[in-house]
Order: structure tokens, then C-alpha cells, then sequence
């Protein structure tokens, strides 16, 4: 019994903390689109090849 | 490289702990991408001071009047060509628009590869703040001479210091790049510059033969004129808007900031239409030459100059020559004949 009740207090531990640390990384939602490689890159085209110009050197 | 954010970094790197909005603006709790980049600031620090200066005030204070950032050096490099009207034209109609579009901003650095060419590689690392990585970040803007010179990409004799494991940031220090609160003209007024002498004291330089030489060249021979390891490139006939072509080779000749030394001159690409379309004609176009001294960043200790004093006292082997001039360029070019 005393061994359910550790289990218990350990997953609401976790889940109180691991909430909060979901809570953080949601406050940007930015990082579901450009944290996600298979959305990324179907919004970034690939680079155009160089003109002329060249590096300042 | 690339242009995913790294989510792991959110918990790692200090500058992210932050929402993305506290530098990019935006609107994070939009739903769609239209709504979300609503105000969307691409690249915050443009605007050092306002970016990066909440918690780096010195240094992007000091950035703002650095060369990176200004691009002054471009400026004062082609204005002695320009009538007072030209030089009006010119801040008008070219410099903001082109010179001054390839300022860096701290994040091109120290965030994302700069954008040359059109070419954007991304992220350097998921959106990490790293402290330096050339490769990604100087050899993007500096990849047309110096950084393949260097790496021995462009075909030649790779620099010594490279091989030896040195990078950009061993001889230029951050506060090169970052500034030190002076508004310079161009690179050659900066106070503290990279010097060969820095490192190598001519009077601990090799045996007694070698400090002989060393002072009998001091003061009228540049040290790269001697020590340039190979062909470097050299650049001609650049017009707004459509680039240069390029050809390997060593010239020396007298360097027009000090006609009492012989030294390394580069070809640089600036003709007499290069701002025909902003309507400006150089007025004072032979005021200036078309070749300047330069550092080739692919030193060595033996060349064939070290070698043999014969490769420039009897041969002139990499003097310049009237018969090499470009067709139509600066008339100040033959001032630099030795």
C-alpha cells in the first residue's frame, strides 16, 4: 500500500511538472511550424542558384 | 544548416528562454501563418541595440558604428571617384540599396548564415546563438577572395596559419568585428588591426642571414609581397548588378597608400560603367586606381621570392607591367609600376 501511495505522489509530481514544462514550450507556438522539419520544408523552396556576384572578399 | 528550429535548444540556450515573439514580433498565438507573421521582424538585429542591446549593450552600441554594420568602407573605397554631385547620386540612388543591403546584422553571425547572392543556408545551428563558426558565417560574405585563399578551396597553397588549425578569429578579434565605438571611413583606418609583427618580431625572426633580409626589406617591402604562397584571385570588370570575372595571379607593385613600398596589389572590380544605370559616370574615375594593396590570405614561409632574390631582382617576375593593364581602366594605375 505504502509503495501505490509513492507511485501516486511520483506521477502527480510528474505530471504537475511535466505540465509546466508543456506549458512553457507552448507559450510560442512559432516552434510547431519551425521546429518541425516535414512542415519546414514544404515552406522553404530551395535556394535559388548565385547570380554574378561574388563575396566582398 | 537548415531552417528547423531546434526544439531542444529551447531549454538549453539562455538567449531562447524567451518567447520568439520577444524579438520577432509576430503574433504566437495565431493560428494560421498569415495571422502569425503579422508584423513578423525577419531579422531582429538589424536593430542591434534593440535586439541584442537589452543584455549586450557595449557591444551593440559599438557594432552599430563597425564597418560590418555601416559598410563605410564600400562607401569611401569608390566616393573619390564621384563629382560632389555624383557623391549626392550615389547615397540617393546605390548605396543603401546595394552596398549597404550586405551589412551584417549580429545574426548573421552569430544565428543564421548571412545571405549572399540569394543564397540563404539557413540556421547555423537550429537556431543556437554560437559564439563563431567561419566557415558558416565569414567564408559566406568573405568566400569570393579571402576565406578559399585561406582554406586553399580556390585551388592554391592553403595558408600556413590554416594549417597550423588557426581560424578567422586568431588574428581578427571579436572587437574587429563588434567595433570599438569609432565610426571608421574603412578598414585601413581601424586603430587595432591584424599585423604580421604581432606574432613574428622581426629581431626574433630566424637565423642571422634571414634577419638580415627582414631589415633590409623593412619599410619597402610588405611582408605578404614575399610571402604570398600562390596565385590569388584577382577581379575585373564588375558592373552594377552583374558581377565580376576572375583570374589567378601575383602582382606586386607599389602600394598606392604608400608609394615607398612594394607590395601585393589586387585587381578590383570597378570600371568605368559600373554605375552607369544609377546615372552616375565617375567624373574623377582616374583619380583612382584599379589596384590597391592587399593581404592574400595564403601566406607561407617559403616561396620562391624567399627562395631566390633573383625571382624579383633580376627576373620582376610578378612586377606589374603597363602591357598587363585592363583596356579603358584608371590612368592612376601606372603610378603603381615599380
Amino acid at each position: 500500500m505504502a509503495n501505490n501511495s509513492t507511485s501516486a505522489r511520483a506521477m502527480l509530481l510528474v505530471a504537475f511538472f511535466g505540465a509546466g514544462a508543456l506549458c512553457a514550450h507552448a507559450a510560442s507556438s512559432c516552434v510547431d511550424c519551425h521546429g518541425d522539419p516535414a512542415t519546414m520544408q514544404k515552406l522553404v523552396a530551395p535556394p535559388q542558384s548565385g547570380g554574378a556576384e561574388e563575396g566582398e572578399g | 544548416m537548415g531552417f528547423v528550429v531546434s526544439k531542444d535548444l529551447i531549454a538549453r540556450d539562455p538567449h531562447l528562454q524567451n518567447d520568439c515573439t520577444s524579438c520577432h514580433k509576430g503574433n504566437a498565438a495565431a493560428k494560421d501563418q498569415k495571422a502569425a507573421h503579422a508584423g513578423l521582424i525577419d531579422r531582429p538585429s538589424d536593430d542591434p541595440e534593440a535586439a541584442c542591446g537589452t543584455c549586450h549593450p557595449e557591444i551593440a552600441k559599438n557594432y552599430t558604428l563597425s564597418l560590418h554594420y555601416t559598410a563605410a568602407g564600400m562607401k569611401h573605397g569608390v566616393s573619390g571617384r564621384f563629382s560632389e554631385a555624383e557623391k549626392k547620386t550615389f547615397d540617393a540612388k546605390v548605396f543603401e540599396q546595394s552596398c549597404r543591403s550586405c551589412h551584417a546584422s549580429c545574426g548573421d553571425c552569430h544565428v543564421k548564415s548571412p545571405i549572399v547572392s540569394g543564397v540563404n543556408l539557413g540556421l547555423i545551428n537550429g537556431h543556437q546563438f554560437v559564439r563563431k563558426d567561419e566557415s558558416k558565417t565569414c567564408a559566406l560574405c568573405h568566400g569570393g577572395r579571402v576565406y578559399p585563399e585561406f582554406t586553399g578551396d580556390y585551388g592554391g597553397t592553403p595558408d600556413v596559419h590554416y594549417r597550423k588549425g588557426m581560424t578567422c578569429v586568431d588574428c581578427h578579434p571579436a572587437a574587429q568585428f563588434h567595433g570599438d565605438g569609432t565610426a571608421y571611413p574603412d578598414r585601413t583606418k581601424v586603430a587595432v588591426k591584424p599585423s604580421c609583427v604581432n606574432c613574428h618580431p622581426l629581431e626574433y625572426v630566424g637565423k642571422d642571414s634571414t634577419k638580415q633580409t627582414h631589415e633590409t626589406h623593412d619599410g619597402r617591402v610588405s611582408c605578404s609581397a614575399c610571402h604570398t604562397a600562390s596565385s590569388y584571385r584577382q577581379c575585373s570588370s564588375c558592373h552594377l548588378g552583374e558581377g565580376a570575372r576572375s583570374s589567378p595571379a601575383i602582382v606586386l607593385g607599389k602600394n598606392p597608400r604608400n608609394p615607398k613600398e612594394l607590395t601585393t596589389l589586387r585587381l578590383i572590380p570597378a570600371v568605368r560603367d559600373t554605375f552607369q544605370k544609377a546615372g552616375i559616370a565617375q567624373a574623377n574615375f582616374d583619380a583612382l586606381p584599379n589596384y590597391w594593396n592587399t593581404v592574400p590570405h595564403n601566406i607561407a614561409k617559403r616561396t620562391d621570392r624567399t627562395r631566390d632574390c633573383n625571382t624579383c631582382h633580376q627576373e620582376g617576375l610578378y612586377y606589374l607591367e603597363a602591357k598587363m593593364l585592363p583596356p579603358g581602366s584608371s590612368k592612376k594605375n601606372l603610378d603603381l609600376i615599380p
